[in-house]
């Protein structure tokens, strides 16, 4: 529904087979060149030790870090995300160009970058670092800093989805909705919603999947604390220099997840490209 | 308890402005009848609360909908105004059921009481079948049946119709007339159909109103319209003449009976509705002005139709002429200049007009109920 740009492969006409023959040459070095990392991160794990290695206790302390954060920055996208994207959806105001942009700078910007700004801004000596200590909260290097590290980086791809779903849903159902007496909360309850979730489902999985393959913004502003801060991909990081078998093996799970959440979205885009 | 509408629009769209004072009773149906993008969909969405007017002011009855002077704006969904979208715009996650049950949820039913009141809703305009189904699985007709039922289950005190029959095709399109010629009589309030379509128009409606580029140009009965069109979209309107009246066969003749005078017709088989229209069915005779033929003398002709009268006038344009004539039924022919002078038309001038039976089509409004 919302997404076209899936390019259907066709040939240009006259271009003959040795057209053909250079495009699906091409295409398919492309797929090796994404693929073979991932099929040789998969051969390189001994699975036999697999199982002891993924429930040693610092990888089980990183998965449930891991779950506990993203899953964190995933609720904090949705709750301040999805209203920032019906207003950029539906809401005549000015500069709005450039709020998109702003809203958009995180997907381009170097996760470090991220990181430092957030020290900037929340850091014991950042612009707010002392109002918050203040009330007694800290950021940087907790739980907490980490979830915020990844829920900066995550949120666009929920945002941008959702406000997709916002920009294609019928807004004149809504109003046949306000002409029988519903009120704001019942027409978003009943058609808003039902209308954009599937924009909505995509833009959660793919906002979780990046939060929780988080690296740079969370080192950099959380550190890499056993326990407190380490999530799955910054133990990786740190197994690759002690335990590279325990590193391949937790990698082949992240690897695992990301797949269980980015095959409905491949998929929906097939079927959208076919319609 | 029901009151008539009474509004006073100057509605503002980018550079392009709506002025209309429109006026309905209870009980009556009045049709909005204008080209594409004349500004009709633009009254409906301010009658409806969905698009502010710039000035003026809605009453239905003693109630203020909206005054612009006084900064009075009831909401859409406080107006009661029940509305027929052009498109529908049935909810898609919603049964037909939950469709039309939406409103009374909305204000406040118990779901089951809902539900029982939809049901009754949707068996009353003859679609208890489809209350499980899903917006997306229906077809046009039924999927407007849903949309009508929806409108009404929330006893309205307006109804507004925005080209009902627009998205249907021609089959379901006379059902869907025949239907709305049952169902809106039973509807008490005011009802604001809008419509491009003279003969939906004519079927329906008891007073016609004529929008052209944002304002009223003309208003009256189909009748008044009908002879003294004062635009060239009236004028157009009326390139057909329009008989209502009732289909009776006798003696092997075909006629259309109206209050206005009769015209022997073919046997409809072309008919809109695919089945054979009953004795007695409420139809309108249509018969393009260029097959009315005019003769200075009593015309033998084979033609079955031959009406006596006097021309009413006579407008030019270029090499064509139309004629009124006053007769019964009253005709608009559509004859070269040429004949015109030969025939030596001037108003007040007798003149017989003849219609071969096979010109006048027929098309069904109604199903005789």
């Amino acid at each position: 529904m919302t997404r076209r740009w899936v390019p259907r492969p066709s040939l240009a006409p006259g271009g003959g087979l040795a057209t053909g023959w250079l495009l699906w040459t091409l295409a398919a070095g492309g797929l090796a060149v994404l693929g073979f990392p991932l099929a040789a991160l998969v051969a390189r794990v001994r699975w036999a030790q697999a199982p002891r290695l993924l429930t040693e206790p610092a990888a089980i302390e990183a998965l449930r870090l891991s779950l506990v954060t993203s899953g964190a920055a995933v609720a904090g996208a949705l709750v301040l995300g999805v209203p920032l994207a019906w207003i950029l959806a539906r809401a005549r105001l000015p500069g709005r160009g450039l709020l998109q942009a702003l809203v958009l700078l995180p997907m381009v910007l170097p996760p470090v970058v991220a990181g430092v700004g957030l020290l900037a801004a929340f850091g014991r000596s950042g612009a707010l670092g002392a109002a918050l200590q203040a009330l007694g909260i800290r950021l940087p290097f907790t739980t907490a800093g980490a979830a915020l590290a990844q829920a900066v980086v995550a949120a666009p791809f929920l945002i941008i989805s959702a406000q997709a779903g916002f920009a294609s849903s019928d807004r004149g159902v809504e109003d046949a909705a306000a002409t029988l007496g519903a009120s704001r909360w019942l027409i978003w309850r009943a058609v808003t919603l039902p209308a954009v979730a599937p924009s909505l489902l995509g833009g959660i999985a793919l906002c979780w999947a990046r939060a929780l393959g988080e690296f740079g913004a969370t080192i950099t502003f959380a550190g890499s604390l056993r326990g407190r801060t380490q999530t799955l991909p910054l133990a990786v990081h740190e197994l690759l220099q002690t335990d590279p078998d325990a590193a391949f093996a937790v990698s082949a799970l992240l690897l695992a997840v990301s797949l269980v959440l980015i095959v409905p979205l491949g998929a929906r885009l097939v079927v959208s490209a076919r319609r | 308890m029901s009151g008539s509408l009474d509004a006073r629009l100057v509605i503002r769209r980018g550079g392009f402005t709506v002025e209309a004072a429109l006026r309905a009773g209870p009980g009556e149906t009045v049709a909005l009848l204008g080209p594409n993008g004349a500004g009709k969909s633009t009254i409906v969405e301010a009658l409806a609360g969905l698009r502010p007017l710039h000035a003026g002011q809605v009453r239905i009855g003693h109630d203020v909908l909206e005054d612009v002077s006084a900064s009075v704006r009831v909401p859409p969904g406080a107006r009661r105004v029940g509305v027929v979208f052009q498109d529908l715009r049935l909810f898609p996650a919603l049964s037909a059921r939950d469709n039309v049950a939406f409103g009374l949820r909305a204000q406040g039913a118990a779901r089951h009481e809902a539900r029982e009141r939809a049901e009754a809703a949707l068996a009353q305009l003859g679609a208890a079948a489809l209350g499980g189904a899903r917006p997306r699985t229906l077809s046009g007709g039924e999927a407007q049946r849903v949309a009508l039922a929806r409108a009404l289950v929330v006893r309205p005190r307006l109804l507004l119709l925005d080209e009902p029959l627009a998205a249907l095709d021609i089959k379901a399109r006379a059902e869907a007339r025949a239907l709305l010629r049952r169902v809106l009589p039973e509807f008490p309030g005011p009802r604001l159909l809008v419509t491009h379509d003279p003969l939906e128009a004519i079927a329906l409606a008891d007073r016609l109103v004529i929008v052209e580029g944002g304002q009223i140009v003309q208003e009256g009965t189909p009748d008044e319209i009908r002879l003294r069109p004062r635009s060239a979209f009236a004028a157009a309107l009326v390139g057909g003449n329009l008989l209502p009246g009732r289909l009776l066969r006798r003696q092997g003749e075909v006629i259309v009976d109206g209050r206005d005078g009769q015209l022997a017709v073919a046997e409809p088989q072309r008919s809109a509705a695919s089945r054979r229209l009953a004795d007695g069915a409420v139809v309108v005779a249509v018969v393009h002005p260029s097959a009315v033929a005019l003769h200075a003398d009593p015309p033998r002709s084979s033609a079955r139709n031959v009406v006596h009268g006097r021309v009413l006038d006579v407008e030019l344009d270029r090499d064509r002429a139309r004629v009124r004539l006053e007769s019964r039924p009253p005709l608009v022919a559509e004859i070269t200049a040429a004949a015109a002078l030969e025939l030596r038309l001037v108003p007040g001038e007798e003149v017989w007009a003849s219609i071969k039976a096979t010109e006048v089509s027929v098309e069904p409004v109604g199903d005789g109920a």
